[in-house]
């Protein structure tokens, strides 16, 4: 299968504003490298999982491939496109194959709002549906492809009187309403209750299989990336630290901050409530703006050598597509 | 957005803004306003907004008379102002071609503090130009006295086809008569110690005498009034059969005046304060809607745009801010007249700033929204962001801060005109004021003159600070969440 | 054994201009001592309004309505405001409040903060109290420097490190965690958990957690109380509730957690949305969304029944 998303190199470094004095006095500006060098590929039909604490790049990672920030290096292909030189129409035209789902169903819907006007949006933005009861039919078939049921009962509501699974779903509606290929999903679970987390999964797998589509799924929730996707890349501090297929990587963990992660996954095994469980991490996160020399875990890591302070491991094949950035495991 | 919607967010809001009393008040307090300027024409004359600056037109009224409610607080009654043109006329021939015109006004005197003045007016018609009519007015008191008040022939007429027409205008207070006449008349009733105090007839005031009982202190003022149908009787002399006599009437000029009173110029301050209220209120409203109108879209582009673009635009704000309004005005108004209209542009070209200002911290905040984001990846373009997205969002503070800034419009106007650069050609409260500042009304202590309009700018003010507040807590743009 | 905490028929209110919600409508449960008690359902079901009610700190239009409540034997329900505050709460127990490391104030550090309670509570004098705070610190795995910094420096870890160490100052008999690891990462979210386990073990406190994540309330609870719209469904030692669930909505809820280590082809979920809590449904609450739901569902409330020596469920299936 042939990968519809291509990732090389990207980097986005975010300026830090310097102070007026600072300025003057000639200090250099300082950046936070919020994704610092990652390279992957999705395969047509497949899911992603991009996993890490908060902070790393995964959102980053999201908007530059939705083309919301442009990036500081690298490329980005979609079917072939480079997606960095798109301007104007192409530009648009890429927007109807790139959509994103956001964490905050309250938030990413504007509260003024009616759904019809929320759906109705990216049809008058593209120019589809020639006529008022064309563009009506359209947001009646995309709020029942969500399973909004009955779509009349809901398309004069604001988004306050719909439930956050529901106004989650209506989110999906308002990108799959464009037809896209591809779906940015930046933790579109995270905000709702467990209960309804596996519908929305359970929905967003349907239309996987119906339409054809590709996920970039962000999450923090390792458990979830399991049933959800097919691979799963794991980020610190702005770059991937391990990346394969997710039964694999969880099963098999290599590289110290996904054992340390994983072993941190609460789980639902009431037998162990006496235990204090092991993880094997030290101290907290770095800032972005100040990323430790080599291996960008060293501070942290359990195993760490002192080359770790100066090598920076490249992320290698371990075989079976499985790929580690640590020498020592 | 549908009919149906429409009707349904009206709906919403009137629900949410009933429960608001201080916004009800402003509102009831809007409509009485409205009312109030809607029917001007009605509640005040017509004829008051036209001649406002027509002296003339007010002579009938007493000067600097406080209003006629006052009685209630003084204790004392103070006679209020009477036109009265029904009177009793008795024609006689008295032969030889001459004919008396008898005229009788009968009034109800039963005040403490007598009229100011007493003056008869009338237009007497004559034929034969060498013989002019004779006036001769006396008053006859309840208790049987009669006073003389006024003899002479009427002054010569003007011309009109075969005819004359004298004007006549007698004062009382102003007639030697009837100061000599009230006098004499007192001089019978006083104590000798009272008498030595008087110099002349010249020193006592006819109209009190005149009211007074016949007792001691008549002539000092300190005597008790005698209230009961007094009856003034003019009698008019004429030469020729022809002659008649038009349009009389007698005024009884109020010691107190109407519901707020007159001011130095005779002009009575209620109908200036009824007519004010229209220029007042589109005054306010239109600078509010302008100034707003051009801050808010301002803001929010300089929001959005971001960058040197927005740093810019800040520059543009702040320039406009410091623009000393006051010299910019006095500059106007040296070019052209400074009308109203003139006014209100400038007020709203100026005015804009600190809600542009407010508006981009606004914009700043909603630019940095989730839904922003995702209409940008809808491929939403700046436009549209700007009109659908953000824009909406500080609509409630736009009508919040209209409201609001009514006050500020309004007191800007009372400002420029109390500094003699507003538009005389319209009658705003401020102008009023001015005219007040002018004739010194405050040292005087001609307090009707200033305190109405300026409560009446307070009020105003008052009722939109009241409806805005009450509109920024029912449209505050945090949404309610279920 | 030995009852800290004993809820009676406790019944909290909001009347609200729509009506009341009934937010805790009649819930009885006891805690032990070095017992903890998870509290788990889905989001305004009343979990945070329970814990509110047990400290009489129900916020404006709640009221308590109805029930009992007693700590270490004193029965509180008729206490007034000031003898809550001067006698019950922080000293008797206290409370994590959900988002609680976000409330601290920007403007003072954290040692101000922390020693502030413990002056005007035990009227102890500012180098006592920040000697004490220290401590706290130290136990809940802080270094003492912190004292002197002020929130915005540390992490989200820290923060709520420290807003632990700030309810146990007092030494209560026990503590109330609403969501103490909401918003946090995982591994922070892990060593948070560690640290309340830890504490449980070495204060001899007793705990009640409250969050909406099962698989969180496995690691440390003893006990587990099911909560849907305002009423416990289910309660009882929690292995017996994760391994034998007994009413249809902790099954359902178990059911929707994903497992790490398991291949799942399908996850469960229950559909539809929790009830208004105004016009809560009749009958058992749950019906309009149970797949078992029987008509005497609709009409009669199921009651509290024994499944096993200490696990209680409210089912008509049962
Ligand atoms: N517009 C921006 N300007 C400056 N810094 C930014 C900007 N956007 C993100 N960052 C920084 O880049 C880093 C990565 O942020 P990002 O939002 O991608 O993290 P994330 O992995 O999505 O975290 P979370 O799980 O909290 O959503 C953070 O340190 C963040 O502060
Ligand atoms: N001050 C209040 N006024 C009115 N209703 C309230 C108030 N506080 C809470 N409620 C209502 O009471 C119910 C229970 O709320 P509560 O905060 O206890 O839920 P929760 O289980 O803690 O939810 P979460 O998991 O989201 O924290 C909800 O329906 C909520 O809307
Ligand atoms: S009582 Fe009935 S509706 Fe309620 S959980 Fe049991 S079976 Fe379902
Ligand atoms: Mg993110
Ligand atoms: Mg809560």
């Amino acid at each position: 299968m042939d990968p519809i998303l291509q990732v090389k190199g990207l980097k986005k470094y975010f300026p830090i504003k310097l102070s007026f004095f600072d300025s003057i006095r000639g200090r250099e500006v300082q950046y936070v490298k919020a994704v610092d060098g990652v390279d992957f590929d999705i395969n047509e039909t497949e899911t992603l999982a991009l996993v890490g604490e908060s902070g790393c790049g995964k959102t980053t990672v999201g908007k530059l491939i939705t083309r919301l920030i442009d990036p500081t290096e690298g490329v980005i292909t979609l079917k072939g496109i480079d997606v960095a030189t798109l301007k104007g129409d192409d530009l648009k035209a890429y927007r109807k194959e790139v959509q994103m789902v956001y964490q905050d169903p309250f938030a990413s819907i504007n509260p003024r709002f009616r759904i019809y006007d929320v759906l109705e949006e990216p049809l008058l933005i593209h120019g589809i549906g020639e006529s008022i009861s064309e563009r009506e039919e359209l947001i009646f078939r995309a709020l029942e492809e969500v399973k909004i049921t009955p779509p009349e009962d809901y398309i004069h509501r604001y988004p306050h009187m719909l439930s956050g699974g529901q106004r989650q779903r209506v989110s999906f509606a308002r990108a799959m309403i464009l037809e896209p290929s591809f779906i940015v999903a930046d933790e579109p679970v995270s905000m709702l209750d467990v209960s309804i987390r596996a519908e929305i999964l359970e929905l967003m797998k349907e239309l996987q299989q119906k339409r054809g589509l590709t996920y970039l799924y962000i999450t923090h929730d390792i458990s979830t990336s399991r049933f959800f996707a097919q691979n799963i890349a794991v980020m610190y501090l702005g770059k991937i630290v391990e990346m394969g297929d997710v039964r694999e990587v969880i099963d098999n963990p290599l590289h110290p901050y996904t054992k340390a992660l994983l072993s941190a996954v609460p789980e639902p095994i009431p037998e162990r409530r006496d235990m204090i469980k092991e993880i094997p991490i030290k101290g907290e996160v770095p800032n972005a703006a100040n990323i430790p020399s080599g291996c960008r875990f060293h501070p942290r890591c359990v195993i760490a050598k002192d080359a770790c302070r100066h090598e920076e491991p490249e992320l290698v094949d371990r075989g079976n597509r499985h790929y580690v950035a640590c020498p020592y495991v | 957005m549908r009919w149906e919607d429409l009707k349904q967010d009206i709906k919403n809001f009137l629900f949410e803004f009933r429960r608001q009393k201080i916004g009800i008040m402003g509102v009831i307090l809007l409509v009485i306003l409205l009312v109030i300027a809607i029917f001007a024409p009605v509640i005040a004359t017509e004829g008051a907004k036209d001649n406002w600056r027509n002296m003339a037109y007010w002579d009938e009224n007493p000067a600097d008379a406080p209003p006629a409610w006052m009685n209630y607080f003084t204790g004392k009654d103070m006679s209020p102002h009477i036109i009265m043109d029904t009177y009793d006329e008795k024609i006689e021939d008295l032969g030889g071609g001459i004919k008396r015109d008898e005229l009788t006004f009968n009034y109800d005197y039963k005040y403490d503090v007598p009229p100011t003045d007493l003056t008869f007016k009338a237009e007497l018609i004559y034929y034969n130009a060498a013989k002019p009519p004779s006036i001769n007015m006396v008053l006859l008191r309840p208790d049987g006295n009669t006073i003389k008040l006024y003899s002479k022939p009427s002054k010569t007429g003007k011309s009109e086809e075969d005819h004359y027409v004298a004007e006549v205008n007698v004062l009382v207070s102003a007639s030697d008569t009837a100061k000599k006449e009230a006098y004499n008349f007192g001089r019978e009733f006083e104590t000798k110690d009272n008498l030595k105090k008087i110099l002349s007839a010249d020193f006592v005031d006819p109209m009190s005498v005149i009211f007074s009982k016949t007792e001691p202190g008549i002539l000092l003022e300190e005597a008790d009034p005698l209230k009961g149908n007094y009856k003034l009787i003019v009698d008019i002399y004429y030469f020729d059969k022809r002659d008649s006599t038009r349009s009389a009437k007698s005024i009884f000029a109020g010691k107190v005046y109407g519901l707020l009173g007159t001011d130095s110029n005779r002009r009575d301050l209620f109908k200036g304060v009824v007519w004010g209220t229209r220029w007042a209120l589109a005054l306010g409203l239109l600078t509010a809607v302008f100034s707003v109108g051009i801050g808010i879209a301002f803001g929010i582009t300089s929001a959005y745009l971001g960058g040197w673009k927005d740093e810019f635009m800040q520059r543009i704000n702040e320039a406009v801010a410091s623009l000393p309004f006051l010299p910019i005005l006095i500059l106007i108004s040296a070019v052209f007249k400074p009308s109203i209209w003139n006014i209100i542009i400038l007020m709203s070209l100026l005015f804009w700033t600190g809600t542009a200002k407010v508006a981009r911290s606004m914009g700043l905040q909603i630019k940095e929204e989730t839904y922003i984001e995702a209409a940008r990846c809808l491929g939403a373009g700046n436009r549209r962001i700007i009109l659908r997205h953000m824009i909406p969002q500080v609509m409630p503070y736009a009508f919040a801060n209209m409201a609001l800034s009514v006050p500020s419009a309004l007191l800007t106007e009372a400002g420029l005109s109390f500094l003699g650069l507003g538009d005389t050609t319209v009658i705003t409260w401020g102008q009023i004021l001015y005219g007040a500042q002018t004739a010194g009304a405050t040292l005087r202590g001609l307090w009707w003159w200033v305190v109405p309009p300026g409560l009446a700018i307070a009020i105003v003010g008052l009722t939109f600070v009241m409806i805005g507040t009450a509109l920024d807590t029912v449209l505050n743009p945090k949404m309610k969440r279920m | 054994m030995d009852e800290i905490l004993n809820v009676e028929n406790l019944k909290a209110y909001f009347f609200t201009t729509r009506g009341p919600v009934k937010a805790v409508d009649d819930v009885s449960f006891t805690i032990g001592r070095k017992q903890a008690l998870g509290l788990a359902g889905e989001s305004a079901c009343g979990k945070s309004t329970l814990a509110f009610a047990i400290l009489k700190m129900l916020q404006n239009p709640g009221r308590l309505v109805g029930g009992k409540i007693e700590i270490t034997g004193t029965d509180i329900t008729d206490f007034s405001e000031s003898q809550m505050r001067k006698e019950v709460r922080w000293k008797k127990i206290s409370m994590v409040f959900q988002g609680a490391m976000n409330a601290l104030n920007p403007v003072y550090t954290v040692g101000y903060q922390m020693a502030e309670p413990l002056m005007y509570h035990k009227g102890v004098k500012k180098e006592e109290a920040m000697e004490k705070s220290k401590d706290y610190l130290e136990l809940v795995g802080l270094s003492p420097e912190i004292l002197t910094r002020y929130p915005h420096e540390l992490s989200g870890g820290m923060k709520q490190r420290v807003v632990i160490a700030m309810a146990l100052l007092l030494s209560p008999d026990i503590v109330i965690c609403d969501e103490p690891t909401t918003a946090l990462d995982v591994v922070v979210q892990a060593q948070i958990m560690n640290l309340l386990k830890r504490l449980k073990k070495e204060l001899n406190i007793s705990t009640i957690f409250i969050t909406h994540d099962l698989s969180i309330l496995a690691e440390v609870v003893d006990r587990l109380a099911i909560m849907y719209a305002g009423k416990f469904v289910e309660i009882g030692d929690s292995i017996k509730v994760y391994r034998n669930p007994s009413h249809p909505y902790t099954q359902k809820l178990l059911g929707a957690i994903p497992k790490l280590h398991e291949d799942l082809d399908k996850l469960e979920y229950i559909p539809g949305t929790p009830p208004n809590l105004i016009h809560p449904p009749s009958g058992c609450r749950f019906h309009p969304r149970c797949p078992y739901a029987m008509d005497i569902c609709k009409k009669e409330e199921p009651k509290m029944k024994e499944v096993d020596t200490d696990h209680f469920a409210a089912c008509h299936l049962l």
